[in-house]
């Protein structure tokens, strides 16, 4: 049994087998190997799954893989010469934006996505991004300010 | 663990197609909109005799329309499209807002539909109680039925669909003088509400002239119209916050019947209910007044 359908992840196209009950995260996981993307809860709500479709980010372990067929998705693993992702990536190295790293992934998609709507967001507008993502270690005021600096590399800012 | 194993997907490209599909399969088909909700269902056992996911992208139903009068809600339309619109800013129709904007998570909001809301049909849910005080109406396809969507919603999980039909569209009569507002109460700002509650008035010469009151959490199988607040609250000034506390405090238990469960007491969660009904009345009141 099973349905093909194509998955455009990273401006790369895959052809994949699934079955409809697979969510987004198992096939972008265990079926293409992209594992940059986490499984966290599996309820919505820890966000360390999160992807960017269409330029909004979801929880990609609560959409069925079918429903992303034909859509854009970026994952973490990103695009070749995606200066956007590169900025973001810059920001939480620079500014020591995680601890254990496992929400990482999801922060940075939730980041990308508020970037590329907003380039200068406010540091209520950062947390207002953030809500569906948590952080175990509790950092996040590194985070935020691993997204200000990213916000600034992008904008060709000087560091304050 | 789950018993969830659809084994075909239908990406149907007309309402005609999706109307076929789902009177050919009856209840072994299963509409996907945002399909957010489909986790909750599927953990709790509901979905192992759907075998038909029904994808409904390709159909447009994702708008929002100001026509003859309303206000018009296609069924798929995302939470994240209803409380980015400026049309929701308006008096009458914050309630609809302040309920999108008291979900937290933007990666839900960004899928979920405001038609998967109402026909998940669970009871502490926030979107449906504040169309419930709107007084919406959904139509449903394949005929244009109408009706209230207070009755639409008829208990747990449960919603006036036949095999075949689906929901197509919400709508809101615009009103003069009416401001509403809606406000809930949980645990976490992730967990569902211990109570919620959606009130719409409308003002005449600085009196309440009447109200539209529903609450919901856990208060029986859907949230629960308070039809004797609603009468007790008629002539009331809400800046007498005596009176208006009175009036809630004396009817609202009326109405409304909380459960107990984990989360909370049943009376703790009335003292809530009649806290938010004061608040959100008085809010509701000042949006029409400013
Ligand atoms: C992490 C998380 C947090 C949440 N927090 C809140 C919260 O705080 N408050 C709150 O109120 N809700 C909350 N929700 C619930 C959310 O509002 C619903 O999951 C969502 O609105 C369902 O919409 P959907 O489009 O994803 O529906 P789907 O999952 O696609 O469908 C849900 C049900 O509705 C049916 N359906 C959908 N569209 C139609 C249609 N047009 N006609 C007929 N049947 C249809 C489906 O067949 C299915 O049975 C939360 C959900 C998650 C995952």
């Amino acid at each position: 049994m099973g349905i093909k359908i194509i998955l455009n992840i990273n401006s790369k196209r895959y052809s994949v087998d699934i079955e409809p009950w697979e969510t987004l995260n198992h096939v972008i996981r265990e079926k293409i190997g992209l594992t940059g993307t986490k499984k966290g809860c599996e309820t919505g709500g820890c966000g360390s799954c999160t992807v960017v479709v269409d330029g909004k980010a979801v929880y990609s372990c609560m959409m069925l893989a079918f429903q992303a067929s034909g859509k854009d998705i970026l994952t973490v693993e990103g695009r070749d010469n995606d200066v956007l992702l590169a900025a973001i990536r810059k920001g939480f190295m620079e500014m020591g934006g995680l601890q254990c790293g496992y929400c990482t992934p999801g922060f940075i998609m939730s980041a990308y996505a508020l970037l590329s709507m907003n380039p200068k967001p406010s540091r209520e507008e950062i947390k207002e991004a953030f809500v569906g993502n948590l952080c175990r270690c509790t950092g996040y005021v590194k985070i935020f300010e691993s997204v200000e600096r990213a916000s600034q590399i992008i904008s060709g800012d000087k560091r304050e | 663990m789950y018993s969830f194993r659809p084994s075909v997907v239908a990406k149907p490209e007309s309402e005609e197609e999706l109307a076929e599909v789902l009177r050919k399969h009856g209840r072994n088909a299963r509409i996907v909109a945002g399909g957010t909700g489909i986790y909750e269902l599927s953990r709790r056992g509901l979905l192992s005799d759907v075998d038909v996911l029904v994808d409904i992208s390709k159909l447009q139903l994702s708008y929002i329309k100001e026509e003859g009068g309303k206000i018009i809600i296609g069924a798929a339309t995302s939470l994240e499209t209803i409380q980015r619109s400026s049309i929701f800013s308006r008096p009458y129709l914050s309630a609809l807002r302040d309920a999108c904007l008291s979900i937290q998570p933007l990666q839900v909001k960004n899928v979920a539909t405001l038609g998967g809301a109402l026909c998940t049909a669970l009871p502490f849910l926030d979107m449906p109680v504040a169309l419930f005080s709107l007084e919406a109406i959904v139509t449903i396809g394949p005929d244009m039925r109408e009706m209230k969507a207070y009755e639409f919603v008829k208990g747990f999980f449960d919603v006036d669909l036949k095999d075949g039909e689906y929901l197509r569209e919400v709508s809101i009569s615009m009103k003069e003088k009416s401001g509403s507002s809606f406000m809930k109460f949980s645990l976490t700002s992730d967990d569902w509400a211990i109570a919620n509650c959606s009130v719409s008035v409308v003002v005449d010469e600085g009196l309440i002239s009447s109200a539209s009151i529903f609450v919901g959490g856990a208060f029986g199988e859907k949230p629960v119209r308070a039809v004797r607040t609603e009468e007790r609250l008629r002539g009331i000034l809400p800046s007498d916050t005596d009176a208006l506390k009175n009036a809630i405090d004396s009817t609202l238990h009326l109405d409304a019947k909380p459960e107990t469960d984990v989360k909370a007491s049943s009376e703790y969660r009335m003292d809530v209910a009649k806290v938010l009904c004061r608040r959100a009345v008085f809010q509701a009141y000042r949006r029409v007044m400013t």
